[in-house]
């Protein structure tokens, strides 16, 4: 089953395509990498996913269901709103930033949304924030500000966030973009114990180690849209695309 | 050990000193005793003319005679046992001050108890002009920002006057009698012009990210807004507040316009009825009093919000 399916998704900032023609189709329990140099638009497709941002044109469909339709920048078809947001709710988004609420400790950090949104007791909504915590082993942080976790840690604290809207999707935003070399290896546990759990994860990445071993699907995008689409193995021993060679090339140089 | 020595030093000393002002208190002279001090020349001399006045300020008393036509006075404070005459000099100023407190206290309490209710009420309004302002609808969003446009753009002097004297001429309906409440309404709306932006800009600085990461979860504008954004910015906001506190501290002595009895005004009277610009020092004396101790409690608020940091 498809939990997330696009048709021709395009979109410009002010005459300039950033993404041009995306068709993808991520299934129930696969792990896809986005992989692509800087610019080619992989984070602006993730966010276009999550209505972060406006798509020019084509559909999205989340769990086989058409959540947006847009034509020449206007909208012909948007999920009524109740559904609309349930929908958008499916997917959970891990930031390459954070973007923890620093006034909250790391618990509240995770138990907001299920609170405010879900209207979860709040007591019930500690015990599942704490267990989540222990998940991504950070149980003795819980009452910690984020100012005081390390990178790694904060972005640990995120995706139990993410996860505690109990998503059906994970999205990832370059999660370890913005960490020290020595801390990315945690963060990229997480998610690797996330995967094996089955969860469906799109994960936009310049980790590509661990796109190699954990992905069961990688695609690369150059110049915003995806040129390559294959299983691992494929398209880091014998890519067929020239740029993308150019690009693995460059990057396994290093 | 070191601290236990510490308050018991402490202690001693608060003991001690409420000591020495329960004997002071008991060792006053009776107010008959301190007026019968004032001679009967100046009493007989000045007639009608004559003004006494006695203050009690506890562990001592003072008393005062004055011919009103000469200007001739006759000053006794009573203390700790004694009397003693101040009629010139240092001493005399001293005893100036001292019977002028009283009136000056008062005309502090306006001007704070003006301050506190205008700012506050001012910081409520301006939270829903700053939401307005950058709000995406532009109806909203261009009444918003004429207001804060008219209201900081236009001299606080003038709105006052206005709505003390202009209103009732539009419309009967729209009179304020009381002076306080008249001046209440204008600073507040005219300080919730200022915070608004103030408002705006905290918000505005607070990382795109937190938005982001608030949608993504679910939750609604208003409780981003109220669980993630506002909360945030409250630390960044406080210095520019307790500078806009200060300022409308200051700008208080307006209500002079509308014969409000605030510290300025009642100094204003003191210095001309009795012929005494000296007053003047104690007042400003008194204000800054005010602005230390309020620039104290911001100091300590911006503290305790920035705990997570």
């Amino acid at each position: 089953m498809a939990l997330i399916r696009t048709e021709n998704v395009c979109k410009s900032f002010n005459d300039v395509n950033v993404l041009t023609d995306i068709n993808i189709t991520v299934s129930q329990g696969e792990v896809v990498c986005i992989i692509g140099p800087s610019g080619a638009g992989k984070s602006t497709f993730l966010r276009s996913l999550i209505q972060l941002e406006k798509i020019t044109s084509g559909k999205i469909y989340i769990d086989e269901e058409l959540l947006l339709y847009r034509k020449n920048n206007e909208t012909i078809f948007r999920m009524e709103p109740v559904k609309y947001k349930s929908l958008l709710l499916e997917m959970g988004m891990v930031f390459q930033s954070f973007n923890l609420f620093p006034h909250k400790t790391a618990v509240e950090n995770i138990m907001l949304a299920p609170v405010n949104v879900k209207k979860i007791p709040k007591l019930s909504a500690e015990k599942q924030a704490r267990e989540l915590l222990g998940r991504v082993g950070l149980q003795e942080k819980a009452d910690q500000f984020p100012a005081r976790l390390s990178g790694g840690q904060q972005q640990r604290v995120a995706i139990a966030r993410a996860l505690a809207m109990e998503p059906k999707i994970m999205l990832f935003d370059e999660p370890t973009s913005a960490l020290d070399p020595e801390l990315v290896g945690e963060v990229l546990n997480v998610m690797r114990g996330l995967a094996e759990s089955g969860m469906t994860m799109l994960v936009v990445t310049h980790e590509m180690g661990f796109a190699r071993e954990a992905a069961d699907r990688v695609l690369f995008m150059s110049d915003g849209s995806v040129t390559e689409e294959g299983d691992p193995e494929t398209i880091f021993t014998a890519p067929e695309n020239q740029r993308t060679k150019q690009f693995l090339n460059s990057i396994l140089d290093v | 050990m070191r601290p236990v020595y510490k308050r018991i030093i402490n202690v001693a000393a608060v003991v001690m000193l409420l000591a020495a002002c329960v004997l002071l208190v008991f060792h006053k002279p009776a107010r008959e005793q301190l007026e019968s001090r004032i001679s009967s020349e100046l009493i007989t001399e000045a007639g009608k003319n004559f003004s006494g006045v006695y203050y009690d300020f506890g562990i001592f008393n003072i008393t005062r005679g004055r011919n009103v036509k000469t200007a001739v006075t006759e000053t006794f404070i009573g203390g700790a046992g004694g009397i003693i005459s101040v009629n010139e000099g240092f001493g005399h100023y001293l005893a100036d001050v001292v019977l002028w407190l009283p009136a000056l206290a008062g005309g502090a309490q306006v001007t704070v108890s003006l301050t506190i209710c205008a700012v506050l009420a001012g910081l409520f309004l301006s939270v829903f002009l700053a939401l307005g302002k950058i709000s995406k609808n532009p109806v909203i969003s261009g009444l918003c920002g004429a207001y804060i446009f008219f209201f900081r753009g236009s001299p606080l002097l003038m709105q006052l006057f206005f709505i003390y004297y202009g209103l009732p001429v539009i419309n009967p309906a729209l009179t304020i009698n009381n002076k306080f409440f008249a001046a209440f309404v204008a600073f507040t709306l005219n300080t919730g012009a200022y915070c608004a932006e103030i408002i705006r800009a905290a918000i505005q600085s607070i990382d795109k990210g937190q938005f982001e990461a608030s949608r993504v979860l679910g939750l609604t504008y208003g409780q981003t807004m109220r669980i993630i954004i506002i909360p945030q910015s409250i630390r960044r906001l406080l210095p520019p507040v307790a500078n806009e506190f200060i300022m409308i501290l200051k700008d208080a002595s307006l209500v002079s316009i509308i014969a409000l009895a605030d510290l300025t005004h009642v100094t204003r009277s003191i210095s001309s009825s009795a012929s005494n610009v000296m007053v003047y020092i104690p007042a400003m004396i008194i204000y800054l009093i005010i602005t230390a101790f309020f620039s104290a409690i911001f100091t300590n608020l911006e503290k305790r919000f920035s705990i997570y940091q």
